[in-house]
């Protein structure tokens, strides 16, 4: 479910928070599907989608707080790591980015649930939390 | 911190990189070895462990800040390659092609390709 229009942020900010949660709700309900669709479940796919939910929480921030939009993964990768607003969920951004990266490239990569569901809940819900406190959207 | 600019290479060499990072794991019980990968001029760093709970998997990814603390220049990932996500484990399978292991204690005293 989309968050409330938040009034306080930049307009490009807001849409990104909006597709963050968009997709976040994307990877919540394909981690619900999966028990009865291919076998072995995709699991590992719920990781790509986080993943891209991060991204937009990381652009939205980086757009509300310096009107910059990464053009590319190094960019964005920089300054995940090097703005002192979003090094509190640098390791988790990082496995997301891992875990995508691997459920895309790697052959028999496959996230059992609980994995997946940490990675979207525990990890992409830090993203969310420090991003979404970050611009005082709670 | 300055928006990044986009450079046509790493300004950082991969293996600077790798020697770092391998002095940073040296002394981890839970890595057993190291490879390091290219991806799209992008260095890619495999760190092979037993299967580690989650909050030890989540440590070994902060030392991907650490590495940029040392190298705010560079851009690299940082992979935790933990038996228990594989359908399969074999490492032919799992690392990428033409990945070099890097060594980390006496018995692997080079540079190995796989």
């Amino acid at each position: 479910m989309a968050p409330q229009a938040a009034v306080s942020v930049e307009r490009q900010t807001n849409l990104h928070i909006q597709t963050a949660e968009r997709n976040r709700d994307v990877a919540l309900a394909h981690l619900n599907t999966q028990a009865h669709s291919v076998q072995p479940p995709a699991y590992e796919w719920a990781a790509v989608i986080a993943f891209y939910a991060a991204v937009h929480y990381v652009n939205g921030y980086l757009w509300e707080i310096r009107r910059y939009e990464p053009p590319d993964h190094r960019s964005r990768n920089q300054l995940v790591r090097g703005d002192p607003g979003l090094q509190a969920c640098l390791d988790e951004y990082d496995r997301l980015f891992s875990a995508s990266f691997r459920a895309r490239y790697t052959p028999g990569f496959r996230l059992l649930e609980p994995a997946a569901r940490e990675i979207v809940e525990a990890h992409l819900g830090k993203v969310r939390r420090v991003v979404r406190e970050a611009l005082g959207l709670t | 911190m300055a928006i990044p600019q986009q450079p046509e290479v790493q300004p950082v060499d991969a293996h600077e990189l790798a020697a770092a990072l391998a002095e940073m794991v040296r002394h981890e019980p839970s890595v057993l070895r190291m490879w390091v990968s290219s991806h799209r001029g992008v260095a890619h760093f495999w760190l092979l462990t037993p299967e580690i709970e989650t909050k030890d998997e989540l440590r070994l990814y902060g030392l991907s800040g650490k590495l940029f603390d040392r190298f705010p220049e560079s851009d690299f990932h940082l992979h935790v390659v933990n038996p228990r996500d594989y359908e399969w484990f074999e490492l032919d399978i799992v690392l990428p092609k033409g990945a070099e292991e890097i060594a980390l204690r006496a018995g692997y005293s080079t540079l190995r390709q796989r």
